[in-house]
């Protein structure tokens, strides 16, 4: 069985505040896409902001990669964002709390 | 810890009329309260743009009269900043007649309003010795163009100012929140100028941005999905740029859904205006949007957070 390529976001950005520093990272890791199922450990960086994973998130829908990803977070604030993002978006994202559990859906979080 | 500039409005009256607009609502500053019926002149956004268009600009010199201003909300310092520095770079320079109010100028002095504008370096000099012993405060007009990371940049001064005067949010959140706003500015204003002013104290953290750029209608109605936007009424486009997705861009966006969902969270209340419009979030969560009785130029946000004691 494959296994899944293993990113942290931390490497790729410095900060993860803004739209296009979300987008700027998708670029960074985009080779290991191609190459089969990819993890992204987010945790890591002193604040991240719903645009800047949306940054991540829009790039991966548009190019029709999202369902080989896996979000790694232990964040509950992450995981809202994830699921924020997943409910307008209206596409399921996989995140697995630790690097050992497995992959389950975020739990989609509908804004009030 | 030092609490110098502590500006905080009350929420308008609950009948869904634009806010700022009516008198008879308090305003505290530094533990005093101030009755506004008692002020000469309060500068708001309802006056600051008809304040701007009387300066004189043919004069030499042209005088900026603040002696009756009384009290100066964030927003109109903001404005006021913006029209002044845009004619200080055609070359203008203004003459000022300094407030009689000596909140308004411990106020100003503490926003380095003074230095900023090319003013006589003798109300320079003077007028700084009402400033404050240390600050809570943060004001920066910027200029935004070719300047993609200034969101970033206004954020982590945000954050230090925080953490160093021990104000008790989540710094993490409100970065976060900063960043997106003026990521917004930058993102989706055409005019190069953005002013951004916070104010902390122990009971609440007042945030307020603005440009003079194209307003939100106008962007919005720039995504060929939104282009009937600019039919309609200004704050009905104010109403969708918060929806998620709903952006100028075509990838969509997330920010102002984002600040909405944080502030409501917090319990604080939001204020947008562009155009004739605005949107409010009242902290008990109702959301009010309609016309107002000026037109503003650009947008304009202001945020007050409440803070955990």
């Amino acid at each position: 069985m494959a296994t899944a390529t293993l990113l942290y976001l931390r490497d790729y950005t410095e900060r993860g505040l803004l739209r296009r520093r979300g987008e700027q990272a998708y670029q960074r890791m985009s080779l290991n896409f191609n190459a089969g199922d990819v993890e992204i450990n987010l945790d890591g960086l002193n604040s991240m902001s719903m645009s800047f994973i949306d940054g991540i998130v829009s790039k991966l829908v548009l190019n029709e990669q999202l369902d080989r990803v896996t979000f790694v977070t232990d964040s509950d604030r992450t995981l809202e964002k994830l699921g924020t993002i997943s409910g307008f978006r209206d596409t399921p994202i996989f995140y697995r709390p630790s690097e050992q559990t497995p992959r389950v859906l975020v739990p989609k979080v509908e804004l009030p | 810890m030092n609490v110098i500039s502590i500006i905080s409005t009350r929420s308008p009256s609950s009948s869904g009329t634009a806010p700022y607009l009516n008198g008879g609502k308090k305003t505290y500053q530094s533990g005093r309260s101030f009755c506004y019926d008692s002020w000469t002149m309060q500068l708001s956004y309802e006056n600051v743009g008809e304040f701007c268009s009387r300066v004189d600009l043919r004069q030499q010199g042209p005088l900026i009269d603040l002696s009756d201003v009384s009290f100066i909300q964030p927003f109109a310092l903001v404005y006021l900043g913006m029209f002044l520095r845009l004619h200080n770079s055609k070359g203008i320079n203004f003459n000022p007649v300094v407030p009689r109010t000596q909140f308004v100028r411990e106020y100003l002095a503490t926003q380095n309003f003074w230095e900023r504008f090319n003013f006589d370096p003798e109300i320079i000099e003077s007028e700084k010795l009402h400033r404050f012993t240390a600050s809570t405060s943060l004001n920066d007009i910027v200029d935004i163009e070719n300047r993609p990371y200034i969101g970033e940049d206004i954020a982590a001064a945000v954050r230090e100012l925080l953490i160093n005067n021990e104000i008790k949010v989540d710094v993490d959140e409100i970065e976060e929140l900063v960043s997106e706003l003026i990521d917004n500015f930058e993102r989706h204003s055409t005019h190069t100028l953005a002013a951004f002013t916070m104010q902390g104290n122990p009971r609440r953290v007042v945030i307020a941005l603005g440009d003079c750029g194209i307003g939100i209608r106008a962007s919005l109605a720039r995504n060929p999905h939104h282009e009937y936007l600019a039919r309609r009424p200004h704050h009905e486009a104010i109403e969708m740029a918060f929806e998620p997705l709903v952006s100028a861009k075509p990838e969509g966006g997330t920010g102002l859904t984002d600040a909405k969902s944080t502030i409501r969270r917090y319990r604080g209340t939001l204020t947008l205006m562009s155009g004739n419009g605005y949107f409010r979030l009242t902290s008990d969560g109702r959301e009010l949007a309609n016309r107002t009785s000026f037109d503003l130029e650009g947008v304009q946000i202001e945020l007050s957070i409440p803070i955990a004691r």
